[in-house]
């Protein structure tokens, strides 16, 4: 499960990021039906999904992001690391398809297609386009982010 | 089941309007999200293990044919805990990264050289170490990706998992969490490559790097201390001093051992101009910490050698062994289904790509004898897959497989080295065409142009096929790949220098070729365009 930001900007995503470092999370597992632990969870991932803004009807101008979007929340739902935190950023059509686009020409994103989903602060991998609407891409990319630890 | 809270207020309040809801909430989870199925036994028609440029190749390949193929990949961490991502040596730290830094370092110089042409640079270019490490590994983390998601693409089963024999048909994979994953298979392709040895010297392990850190050190690596006079060594010093850590090189015996005398003398010569220090003929004996969180070497002369520098001791901020890589078979369990292996270097001995057991093959640097490099790994893969599952029959052929050195002044060549080319042909049957040259471009910038050499042997009588091409140089890997194709064809002499240059590249020396050792005449250029 995870916790979700909406923004439009690049200072408003900013700022959700600010935030989500400065709170914890309190994660209660039951391992099994007596035990119950809790921890207190301050490093958790946050992903970053830039999408197409929606009309008054809900629906994106982007196509693919309109594809993307239920999968996403369900993958958010049910195969998204614990705890883990998204902030969806929301471009309209002439932000997108300027080439000035601070996401497409910052360092920090380098984006090329939308929608894209990648972990902060990795500019790699990005999850993009239809791969976002792939529940089996999805898995792979949040292994791929965050890999078990092994040994 | 899990349940997840937010407990902090003030997180709360500052939320936008949507994302109240969300914190407010409290949220029920399904199980695990890892979906690997772990139960029962799985039937394949090949299980490649190992994830790099030649099992990938193959993998893909196999299911082009038709074939139903997992692969299997991990990483053992190093000594430092370096790990990587799918895609083996090559991507992770290999050609790949070594390509971009060396390309880094040589941007750093380019940057001086554009002041000679007009450019106002002000002030002076410095490499920023993290900013460069970074870039580099963020594209690496983008092939990961791609690798990850082209396996999916191509409906190959990718087991991240440590790979082993229980018998030649049956493959044990044993996960993260060590769990164990049985995969029944037809055929095994063994493909797990090698990684770098270290040196026998007290404190090596501890207190040494080796190429699987370099390309991804948390910090500066300062001034550098390169046990190996192999490629990786020269490498990896190269593009170190090029940044401007200090960086000395010491050598066993000779450099670039196995290769072209001649041409080996000429790429140190053209890095101890650049400032890379030489030991020669000495191995480190011991590596201990100093007060100052550095390192202290001790080396002395190279058991039975004679002459070189000598004992001696320095401290420096990092030692980086490149003695040598070791193919990764110990823990294969191979003995279970009885495959042979070479005593020490634990390399495979095949045939063809097959081993003495008939289901089970290899490609790559794991091989015995054969070349390590990527587009050997992966062609030899793809033809090997093609026999296994196609109507191919095309073998693989590892002979005149052109490769290129990326030190500072690169070395590329295709074919036989000068003393290879004696030892089977004899001197008196062959002729060796050599020259210095000038590329137009470095007299302005003041460059230095005395190892700019090439050497062409071919056989003394008719037809005059060449035996060998050696060029060292700039760019010498675009410049000796088209030759390759034409050594494949086996071209003659008389070709060679009947073929018109394009001007003014470098690459046209070689079509320019006039003076032949055997003459003594002078190998020095005379002037542009005569």
């Amino acid at each position: 499960m995870a916790v979700h930001q909406y923004v439009n900007s690049l200072q408003e995503l900013e700022a959700a990021i600010e935030q989500f470092k400065n709170i914890s999370m309190q994660v209660s597992s039951t391992p099994s039906r007596n035990e119950n632990t809790e921890h207190l969870i301050n490093d958790f991932p946050i992903f970053i999904i830039v999408s197409g803004t929606k009309d008054e009807n809900g629906v994106s101008w982007c196509p693919d992001c309109e594809k993307a979007d239920p999968v996403l929340e369900e993958a958010e739902q049910s195969l998204a690391p614990e705890p883990s935190a998204f902030i969806t950023v929301y471009l309209t059509r002439e932000e997108w398809k300027n080439p000035k686009n601070v996401f497409r020409t910052d360092g920090r994103f380098r984006l090329t297609s939308i929608p894209t989903m990648l972990k902060w602060p990795n500019r790699e991998p990005k999850l993009v386009e239809a791969q976002c609407a792939d529940i089996d891409a999805i898995k792979e990319f949040f292994d791929e982010c965050c890999p078990q630890d092994q040994d | 089941m899990s349940v997840l809270k937010i407990c902090t207020k003030s997180f709360a309040a500052s939320l936008g309007r949507q994302s109240e809801r969300s914190v407010k909430k409290i949220y029920r989870i399904s199980s695990s999200f890892r979906t690997f199925s772990t139960e029962g036994k799985l039937e394949y028609d090949l299980v490649v293990i190992g994830g790099g440029s030649g099992g990938l190749a193959c993998a893909k390949e196999a299911v082009a044919q038709g074939a139903r193929v997992a692969v299997l990949d991990y990483v053992q961490p190093s000594p430092r805990s370096t790990k990587w991502g799918l895609g083996g040596t090559c991507v992770n730290v290999g050609c790949i990264p070594k390509k971009l830094m060396h390309h880094a370092s040589l941007l750093g110089e380019a940057i001086e050289d554009a002041r000679s042409f007009g450019w106002r640079i002000p002030g002076n270019a410095e490499i920023d170490w993290l900013a460069m490490r970074d870039a580099v590994q963020d594209h690496i983390k983008s092939v990961n990706w791609v690798t990850r998601v082209s396996l999916r693409d191509n409906k190959i089963e990718y087991v991240n998992g440590r790979g082993r024999l229980a018998d030649a048909n049956t493959v044990v994979a044993t996960l993260h969490n060590m769990k164990e994953v049985l995969l029944k298979t037809k055929n095994v392709v063994v493909a797990v490559g090698a990684r770098p040895k270290y040196s026998t010297a007290i404190g090596a392990q501890e207190l040494g790097i080796s190429s699987d850190d370099i390309f991804s050190l948390e910090k500066p690596p300062g001034k550098t201390l390169v046990v190996g006079g192999g490629y990786i060594g020269l490498e990896c010093a190269g593009f170190l001093n090029g940044f401007g850590y200090p960086s000395t090189v010491m050598l066993r015996s000779v450099p670039l051992r196995g290769f072209d005398q001649q041409m080996a003398s000429m790429v140190v010569n053209e890095m101890e101009g650049r400032g890379v220090n030489f030991i020669c003929k000495c191995v480190p004996e011991s590596l201990s910490k100093t007060p100052d969180r550095r390192i202290l070497v001790k080396w002395n002369t190279t058991p039975g050698a004679n002459g070189g520098s000598g004992q001696g001791e320095d401290v420096f901020d990092t030692v980086l062994f490149a003695v040598g890589r070791k193919a990764v078979t110990d823990s294969l369990a191979l003995e279970k289904a009885g495959v042979e292996t070479h005593k020490e270097t634990g390399k495979i001995f095949t045939t063809n790509e097959q081993t003495n057991v008939p289901n089970i093959f290899a490609v790559g640097d794991v091989l015995h004898r054969k070349p390590e490099l990527t587009p050997v790994a992966v062609q030899a893969g793809r033809l090997l897959a093609r026999r296994m599952f196609g109507n191919d029959k095309t073998l693989m052929d590892y002979d005149n497989v052109a490769t290129t050195v990326f030190t500072p002044l690169e070395y590329g060549f295709v074919g036989l080295s000068e003393e290879e080319s004696e030892k089977r042909h004899g001197p008196e049957n062959l002729e060796v065409y050599h020259a210095f040259y000038k590329p137009t471009e470095f007299p302005i910038p003041q460059k230095d142009m005395s190892n700019c050499y090439i050497k062409v042997i071919c056989l003394r009588r008719e037809p005059r096929t060449v035996l060998g091409m050696h060029f060292v140089g700039p760019n010498a890997g675009e410049v000796i790949q088209g030759f390759s194709a034409a050594m494949k064809c086996r071209i003659t002499m008389e070709q060679l220098l009947d073929t018109i240059g394009i001007h003014p590249t470098v690459a046209e020396e070689f079509t320019r070729l006039t003076i032949t050792k055997r003459s003594g005449m002078d190998p020095n250029p005379q002037a542009c365009c005569s």
